[in-house]
């Protein structure tokens, strides 16, 4: 009887250090926290941490991205890459760093505003959240309204005349 | 004021000529010391403001030349005879140009005054070294006539004016929705809490660096390097109104009325907003808009109601006479009694400015179709000049007030119906005066999360959704309570003379989102024994606008006597490059694909062909006898696939038969997934690692060919199974590194993808038994379209020619009569926001290709 429950408590105590190694060990990697001490992520200074007494619209899980130092230099290139030679400058200024669920996975994203200038030295700018990872813009909004007077002057395109034979 | 007017008028009436001459005399004598009097050196004399009666004030134009002076003014305008010398106005008691923004609202005691501080600033340009205009030292903002000063001191006017004329408005909306009592059980949607987050204005968010934006303050900039055109930028926010170089003194600042449209544009993103943060809570991160790339409804409704606001503040039914008529003769009217309109357009039911059939109508050119937001807008801004003057003639107000109070009913309509348009908390009213409703369940744009996407691009403003939230609150408020003379028979009519009755019922239920049985009342959510049906509109009302089938619309079979081709490419490198170029600078990044697909491979055969990015514009066919209009069609990811892979790891999947198109024999699958509709928006990308059971797929299947069977399988499928071996670096979209898998990657559009940013394409109107491209031509083969026509592909440049696609696309369209309810639903409740992640509401278009080079 005695061997007995010296048995069952061997067993427990083995169980419960099962479990607090699997809880610091390398299994459990997801938390923020874990992300942060590795260095994948910066600590996090929105304001979904910072004031407490505010409920964020999504909770901070772990994050699938891992940002990049140089995401800034990877957005402006992919927007180069669209822009041509048309733009004659690409500024982009970063707002804040906010936590975002796209496709069920939670991001750590930049919200940022795009300033363009064309050749005409005419302005336009946008807001987009940013992966800061691949620098890849997953939205964009609060884009420029033009009223020009010639509507007709708007870009536009002609349909190749070969359909017309 | 009164009592001098009066004493004037007696005098002259009363006196004789010597009198009235002696007076006249006097007067001048008066006058030539007046405080407008310019010195030789051009500016005003001091010695007349030593009193301080003009401290803050400065003499102004109140409308364009072209009002003021006629019709043939100078186009080197200089301005001084326009400005109003008898009445200085106050410009701003601040040492700088800047204005402050004060909201007084009711709290059911007293009235409460919510000031933002600075929170408009004028500027001449936005030119690096450009300082804010300080007040001179006489106190007084009294400029030159014609100088860049004083041109910023009247545009600041302006908006101001226009600004202190908006809040007046709300006021009047948020007091009678929330303290009337006869609304105290209404939903609402202009939120009770407006003041606690400052969203009455481009504000920040308490706390005070939570901004939602990088300024809290409008920045008009009134002499701005653009040519002939005027802008509003909500990124800024900033206004900016342009010039014209052939004509150095002619500004667009000179027209009050492009300053009151194009802070229409700013109020209209204000009240689109003022749902999207709640007190103690972030407000969402992104903000809602009305505008897009191209022509759409969403971009013409926001054109209309600038307009509209247009009409507001100066009482006028014409807008732009000198800005755009005096340039370019592209004025607009803003009613039917306007004397630019062709003759069968008047004030009668027959000839209001009806949809569609105006849709493509420039007045200044009514013979040739023109497909674009602003003449799009006019059918927008004569309805609610119409309403407006509805409510003038039936609601019994006091003539001298009849313009402010009657424009205060339309901007509450418009408040409440914005701010429940652009709501991404996805809550879309309150149940209760003080309590934002619970997150927990979504009553419009499907949920917080996918809100952004349902609001912009899946379900965006249309003339139909515009119209009918508008009835809704036109009954709701209107007829129900301050103009009962104005009922929903004469409500629906008037929306009918205007081709706007494109709705069967209210949709005023309460329904989620997500599920039609949760329903929610003023009071909170009913139980499912007592749901309630959608109020319907008198069908009897409906005379003028015309409903058709969703079946009635196809992809035109291409015939060479007519040159009407299926769909048309275009894959020239100018065009395609110009396309993307004119996208981005709109605001619509793509994120092209590196190394596998680019515009260098454009050969300009007009076939779709390895490593080409090309623009589609897909040829939709009208099979009916009546206008299709306002055709939205959509080439975004969406519920039409099983996923076969019960392993997560390559998410292979099988089509949906949703048609008879893609049949079972060719791969479709019936049942399991196939049966429902998902209730959330998620793509068909890796989550947490692996593929999920259920997700919205991208619309290109690809045919494999196997022991004599042709079926449709994913794009993942096929990469592996013939003989391609493609890796996922080969693959579009990739960018991921060694290290770090890039979760935006879907292996499910290797080959070919529909470029996020140019995944919808809208169509004004297509005319009976005729395609869209041959309804725009009008016989013109040189008719130029926009990029708001075509879907933009990215092409696999590892593609072996001869692989066939078919990419399943939807459409929609305004006047639909089976796109929002279900046929089989006898009280035609509109469908729930999650079905518009699978096919019930939409017209399959099934768009096959085989890429060659």
């Amino acid at each position: 009887m005695i061997k007995k429950k010296y048995f069952v408590l061997i067993i427990s105590f083995a169980i419960i250090l099962f479990l607090l190694w699997k809880k610091d060990g390398s299994l459990v990697k997801n938390s923020i926290v874990d992300q942060i001490k590795e260095g994948k992520v910066d600590s996090i200074k929105t304001p979904y941490k910072t004031d407490l007494k505010k409920k964020a619209i999504h909770e901070p899980k772990a994050f699938v991205n891992v940002p990049s130092k140089n995401w800034e230099q990877k957005l402006k290139q992919s927007l180069r890459a669209q822009a041509g030679d048309s733009q004659l400058s690409i500024e982009i200024k970063k707002e804040k760093s906010i936590i975002w669920t796209k496709d069920e996975n939670p991001l750590k994203v930049e919200s940022v505003v795009v300033k363009l200038t064309n050749r005409q030295n005419v302005q336009s700018s946008f807001r987009a959240l940013v992966d800061p990872q691949t620098g890849k813009v997953l939205e964009s909004w609060d884009q420029t309204i033009f009223d020009p007077a010639n509507v007709k002057e708007n870009f536009s395109f002609k349909l190749d005349s070969r359909y017309n034979q | 004021m009164m009592v001098q007017s009066q004493w004037m008028t007696k005098f002259f009436i009363t006196n004789g000529f010597p009198q009235r001459l002696s007076f006249c005399l006097f007067f001048a004598i008066l006058t030539s010391c007046n405080p407008t009097e310019i010195t030789s050196s051009g500016q005003r004399s001091n010695t007349s403001y030593a009193n301080g009666e003009l401290t803050n004030m400065a003499y102004i134009y109140r409308d364009s030349p072209y009002i003021l002076e006629g019709a043939q003014y100078s186009l080197n305008a200089n301005m001084k005879g326009s400005v109003d010398e008898s009445m200085p106005e106050f410009i701003t008691n601040k040492n700088q140009l800047k204005g402050d923004c004060t909201l007084s609202l009711f709290n059911s005691i007293s009235n409460i005054d919510h000031t933002i501080s600075d929170c408009l600033q004028s500027y001449a340009s936005k030119s690096a070294s450009q300082q804010i205009l300080p007040r001179k030292s006489d106190g007084t903002w009294i400029f030159p006539t014609n100088s860049s000063e004083f041109y910023q001191v009247n545009g600041h006017y302006h908006v101001q004016k226009g600004i202190n004329t908006f809040f007046e408005k709300l006021k009047f909306a948020y007091d009678t929705i929330h303290f009337n009592p006869s609304f105290q059980m209404n939903r609402k949607s202009i939120p009770y809490y407006l003041d606690e987050t400052g969203l009455f204005w481009f504000q920040a968010v308490t706390p005070s660096n939570d901004n939602f934006f990088r300024n809290s303050f409008l920045t008009s900039y009134n002499l701005c390097n653009l040519e002939l055109n005027a802008q509003f930028s909500p990124a800024g926010p900033e206004l900016c109104f342009g010039k014209w170089s052939a004509h150095p003194n002619f500004f667009f600042i000179q027209d009050p009325s492009i300053i009151y449209h194009e802070l229409g544009h700013a109020l209209i993103a204000v009240m689109m907003n003022m749902r999207n943060g709640t007190p103690g809570a972030d407000p969402h991160p992104l903000r809602s808009n009305l505008s897009s790339y191209g022509y759409d409804e969403s971009g013409s409704i926001g054109e209309g109601v600038a307009d509209y606001y247009s009409f507001v503040m100066n009482k006028r039914t014409h807008f732009g006479e000198w800005a755009l008529g005096r340039s370019v003769n592209a004025s607009r009217p803003i009613s039917e009694d306007d004397k630019l309109h062709i003759s069968a357009v008047n004030e009668t039911s027959e000839g209001r400015l009806s949809y569609p059939q105006y849709i493509l109508y420039d007045p200044n050119n009514p013979n040739v179709p023109l497909e674009d937001v602003h003449y799009a807008g006019q059918i927008i801004s004569h309805y609610l000049v119409a309403l407006t003057k509805e409510f003038q003639n039936q609601c019994n107000l006091p003539s001298a007030s009849a313009h402010d109070i009657s424009t205060s009913y339309v901007m509450l309509l418009l408040a409440e119906t914005f701010s429940e348009l652009g709501d991404l908390r996805s809550v879309g009213f309150d149940i209760t005066s003080s309590i934002p409703a619970s997150p927990s369940v979504s009553f419009s744009n499907l949920d917080s999360t996918a809100s952004y996407m349902w609001s912009q691009v899946v379900n965006p403003p249309t003339y139909r959704n515009f119209s009918q939230i508008l009835s809704k609150n036109i009954l709701k408020y209107i007829s129900s309570g301050l103009c009962p003379n104005f009922t929903k028979n004469e409500s629906e009519q008037l929306l009918d003379d205007y081709g706007l009755l494109l709705f069967k019922t209210y949709n005023n239920d309460g329904s989620s989102t997500k599920d039609k049985t949760i329903q929610v009342s003023s009071t909170g959510t009913v139980p499912a024994s007592v749901l309630s049906s959608p109020t319907a509109i008198h069908e009897n009302n409906r005379r003028k606008t015309v409903l058709v089938s969703k079946e009635l619309l196809s992809l035109s079979e291409t015939t060479t006597d007519s040159d009407v081709a299926t769909y048309y490419i275009i894959d020239d490198q100018k065009n395609m490059s110009g396309i993307l170029q004119n996208l981005l600078f709109k605001g619509y990044p793509m994120n092209l694909s590196t190394g596998t697909a680019s515009v260098e491979y454009n050969n300009a055969n007009i076939k779709i062909s390895p490593g080409e990015i090309v623009g589609i514009v897909p040829n939709l066919y009208n099979e009916s006898n009546s206008t299709i209009s306002g055709v939205h069609l959509l080439a975004n990811d969406w519920d039409h696939v099983h996923i076969t892979d019960e392993t997560g790891v390559n998410g292979n999947f099988s089509p949906c038969k949703i048609d008879d198109t893609t049949t079972l024999a060719q791969g479709a699958i019936q049942g399991q997934t196939c049966s429902t509709t998902m209730a959330n928006f998620k793509r068909h990308v890796k989550t947490s690692g692996s593929f999920a059971a259920e997700a919205a797929a991208p619309i290109c299947l690809v045919q494999l060919e196997t022991d004599d069977v042709a079926k449709w399988v994913s794009q993942n499928e096929f990469r592996k199974k013939q003989g391609l071996s493609l890796q996922d670096k080969d693959c579009l979209g990739y960018s991921s590194t060694t290290t770090d898998e890039d979760f935006t990657f879907n292996p499910h559009e290797c080959l070919v993808r529909v470029l996020p940013g140019a995944n919808k394409a809208f169509y004004s109107k297509i005319d009976p038994q005729k395609s869209y491209v041959e309804t725009m031509r009008n016989g013109n083969p040189d008719h130029a379209f926009g990029p708001g026509n075509a879907i933009i592909f990215e092409v696999n440049k590892w593609i072996p020619p001869g692989t066939k696609f078919r990419c399943r696309m939807r459409a929609k369209f305004s006047n639909c009569s089976d796109c929002f309810s279900d046929s089989s639903d006898i009280t035609n409740d509109d469908y729930i926001d999650r079905e518009y992640n699978g096919s019930k509401p939409f017209k399959i278009i099934n768009f096959e290709f085989e890429v060659n080079d």
